[in-house]
């Protein structure tokens, strides 16, 4: 299952979505005005807001990619669309030793053989009917956690972005999934691993993200102040 | 729109119409309060680089040096950061006149914020016409974003003001094709190179651009504008000299891409660079055209917002989301537009994203300001079309909603909520440290050892005591511009600014530790009758933020 992580357009498209857009003729420009209004709507309303899901939102897009196309051809200057169909070539050959080859890659697969393995073990960790708050920090987490754990056991889980230091004072008892940057900056919160790791904090899993040089750990407060 | 709902307010009270300067007057006294009053109080806390650049203020004010003692230097060097100069300089007669406070150090970013209403308004006035202005002006004067970043000393805020006033002038030099604006505007962009680093790339773009789509205008008046152009040449040599210099490009370079160990995203772990597999030019192209996109995104202009607690209010995005359909609607009419000013506001809008879009952060809102000026002068004229196509009472009242909304949550929610990522506390940390004994040894807990510049400040040290310890490590010109490794003392006085090993100083008699909350919890010093405490400094939600114990 790999669409999820697959982009839908090529970047190369977007020049002649922008021109498609400005030259749209005026029945066009209604019809797919309304039919994006009309799946934007929906997908809104019925909360879908999945990759796969959206991939109907790609079609009204394509047209006018199309449209952008024949209005640049159809110019006196036409080095723009050649620029674009070279970088567009460049594209689909990446695209294609990528995905062929087996190890299509993008920034929210590089993490994902850490989130197979902190959602396995987190089956074990989590104790009935205790919550789970998971840092938005690593890298929009619902969808591989929908993934991989299902949507119906996510009922406890809670995603955003935290600070466990003004966690604590909640009272709430949370298990923590979080990560942890290797070199720590002036607005990460002041606790590292390898130094001042609160006493009262414990570690219940650590799993190393080779990709983004960054330790993803499960833990829990467990003196509740 | 306020316009006609007030009328017909007056019309049911008797009383007679206002005219467009009553309205224009009335926005521009709002925008100022909301920009001006309870400056020192709110944002709560006092961010260090708010800090740094108010004590460099001061030190220049007071010595002609700054806090290193380097006679009026070309950026300043503060914790390695390496300030552009604009700020601390036009800051430091308001400093030295009003006495240092963060009221007089935000001042500068408030006035300029102030300013930025003006020149809004001037430009949707060349572009369009006096009633567009107006709703340009309404959607600055309400933006949650320009209040923010006009209530912090923000040097970015600074010169983003100085960009905007450049690009009034040069669309009035379009039209007036005068001497006097041409060197106006462009000593004004040169200004802003002078303020933040954004600048620095956005504005040569920027000039290529403009300078393209006026090309036969240009060489039509080169005799008139030659003189004007070398001196700001002039004026920017320095600024260009310093590019080669370690000070002049470690902060730009150190939080791009580029400076960054780990690999881009789309790199495939275990396998070796190739042409197609784990091509680094192909990968850190698409990383940074996705950071670039990123600016543009719904969800991060209206709903997300800045992921960082100490650039966002809370409950805030960067524009209010019913802002969203009458800026694409202005966007568009721009795109349609043959008009020079309304290709060049759109090439700002393309430009302004992409210093940010060269740093590995993601949606930062501060590096990307130039984004949102075209942005919210979109949204004015979409607001216009909208209103004078269904002149409903309800647009005034999502204005005014909008507004008490953001309040709420940026005077009563924010202080609250968001002081500690304003460095919260350290004023009162210095007015209970100077009621100890002289002589006391006082250890500030700060891995990052930059503390020390709330101690200056707040406890407004004679520039030259500070200065004299720095010169204690050698020569300035050893190291000021050209080494951008950590150089400062960590100590003036009796006081220490490092990382406190708890278990080994413990026993340090005499000593005093100031530490944050997390780094010493109770548990680590309950019983011990050793550590007497001797302060604790809470945040505004009255939770523990700092504990000053002494060991006896």
């Amino acid at each position: 299952m790999g669409v999820e992580e697959t982009d839908k357009l090529y970047l190369s498209f977007l020049p002649l979505l922008i021109i498609g857009l400005v030259r749209l003729d005026k029945k066009l420009k209604w019809i797919l005005g309304g039919m994006s209004v009309l799946i934007l709507s929906s997908v809104v309303l019925l909360g879908v807001r999945g990759p796969s899901a959206t991939l109907v939102f790609v079609f009204p897009l394509l047209v006018v990619t199309g449209i952008g196309a024949v209005t640049l051809l159809q110019s006196k200057i036409k080095l723009i669309l050649y620029l674009i169909i070279v970088f567009l070539v460049i594209e689909v050959a990446f695209f294609t030793n990528n995905y062929f080859s087996g190890f299509r890659e993008s920034e929210f697969s590089s993490r994902r053989p850490v989130y197979i393995l902190l959602t396995q073990d987190l089956k074990s960790l989590v104790s009935p009917g205790q919550k789970v708050l998971v840092n938005q920090k690593l890298g929009d987490p619902l969808a591989f956690f929908e993934f991989y754990l299902g949507r119906s056991s996510l009922t406890n889980f809670e995603f955003r972005t935290f600070n466990i230091i003004e966690e604590k004072n909640r009272g709430i008892d949370y298990l923590y999934v979080d990560v942890l940057s290797d070199g720590a900056k002036p607005n990460d919160p002041l606790y590292k691993k390898d130094g001042n790791w609160p006493r009262n904090m414990k570690v219940l899993g650590e799993f190393y993200d080779k990709g983004k040089h960054q330790t993803v750990v499960v833990y829990h407060w467990y003196e509740k102040n | 729109m306020i316009k006609a709902n007030i009328k017909q307010l007056l019309s049911i009270t008797g009383m007679k119409r206002i005219d467009h300067k009553t309205i224009l007057i009335v926005l521009l006294i709002l925008g100022i309060a909301l920009r001006i009053l309870w400056l020192g109080r709110i944002p709560s806390g006092f961010f260090r680089d708010e800090a740094a650049l108010g004590y460099n203020a001061y030190s220049i004010w007071k010595t002609g040096r700054d806090e290193f003692g380097m006679k009026f230097p070309l950026v300043f060097r503060s914790f390695e950061v390496f300030f552009l100069p604009a700020y601390p300089y036009i800051s430091a007669p308001i400093v030295g006149l009003l006495g240092l406070s963060e009221f007089s150090t935000r001042l500068l970013s408030s006035l300029a914020g102030i300013s930025a209403l003006i020149f809004i308004y001037l430009i949707a006035k060349e572009i369009w016409n006096k009633k567009v202005a107006l709703f340009a002006l309404l959607v600055l004067v309400i933006s949650q974003w320009h209040i923010f970043y006009s209530r912090g000393a923000f040097e970015g805020n600074l010169a983003l003001t100085f960009f905007t006033a450049g690009f009034f002038f040069w669309i009035r030099f379009l039209k007036l094709k005068n001497r006097k604006t041409f060197f106006v505007s462009i000593f004004l962009f040169a200004l802003s190179m002078y303020s933040y680093q954004a600048e620095r790339l956005v504005v040569p773009l920027f000039a290529v651009v403009a300078v393209l789509l006026s090309l036969p205008l240009l060489i039509k008046l080169r005799n008139k504008l030659i003189i004007p152009a070398l001196l700001v040449l002039v004026f920017l040599v320095p600024l260009i000299s310093l590019s080669f210099k370690s000070g002049g490009y470690h902060r730009a370079y150190g939080v791009s891409v580029f400076s960054q160990e780990k690999n881009p995203p789309g790199w495939v772990e275990g396998k070796e660079a190739g042409i197609l597999t784990n091509n680094i030019f192909y990968l850190r192209g698409r990383q940074i055209a996705s950071l670039y996109l990123s600016y543009f995104s719904p969800r991060n202009l209206f709903v997300e917002g800045d992921f960082d607690k100490q650039r966002s209010v809370e409950n805030m995005t960067v524009f209010y989301a019913w802002m969203a359909p009458p800026m694409l609607l202005g966007i568009w009419f721009a795109l349609k537009s043959k008009l020079k000013s309304q290709k060049l506001l759109l090439a700002w809008l393309i430009l302004g994203p992409i210093p940010a879009a060269l740093t590995g952060d993601p949606f930062h809102t501060y590096r990307s300001l130039l984004l949102y000026m075209p942005l919210t002068i979109f949204a004015g004229v979409g607001l216009s079309k909208i209103y004078y196509l269904i002149r409903s009472f309800g647009l005034t009242i999502l204005v005014i909603g909008s507004l008490a909304m953001f309040s709420f949550n940026y005077f009563i929610i924010t202080p609250t909520t968001r002081a500690r990522a304003w460095d919260y506390g350290y004023k009162d940390i210095v007015s209970f440290v100077d009621t100890l004994p002289k002589g006391t040894k006082v250890v500030v807990d700060d891995p990052w050892t930059e503390s020390y510049i709330h101690f200056l400040f707040f406890d407004k040290v004679n520039p030259t005591v500070y200065q004299d310890e720095v010169s204690k490590l050698g020569p300035l010109g050893v190291y000021y511009y050209t080494n951008s490794d950590k150089i400062r003392p960590n100590k003036f006085g009796e006081f220490e600014f490092r990382p406190v090993d708890w278990p080994t100083e413990r026993g340090d008699e005499g000593v005093v530790f100031v530490m944050a909350e997390d780094r010493l919890p109770v548990s680590e010093f309950k019983g011990d009758p050793k550590v007497k405490l001797l302060k604790e400094i809470y945040y505004p939600d009255h939770s523990v933020a700092y504990r000053i114990v002494q060991i006896k």
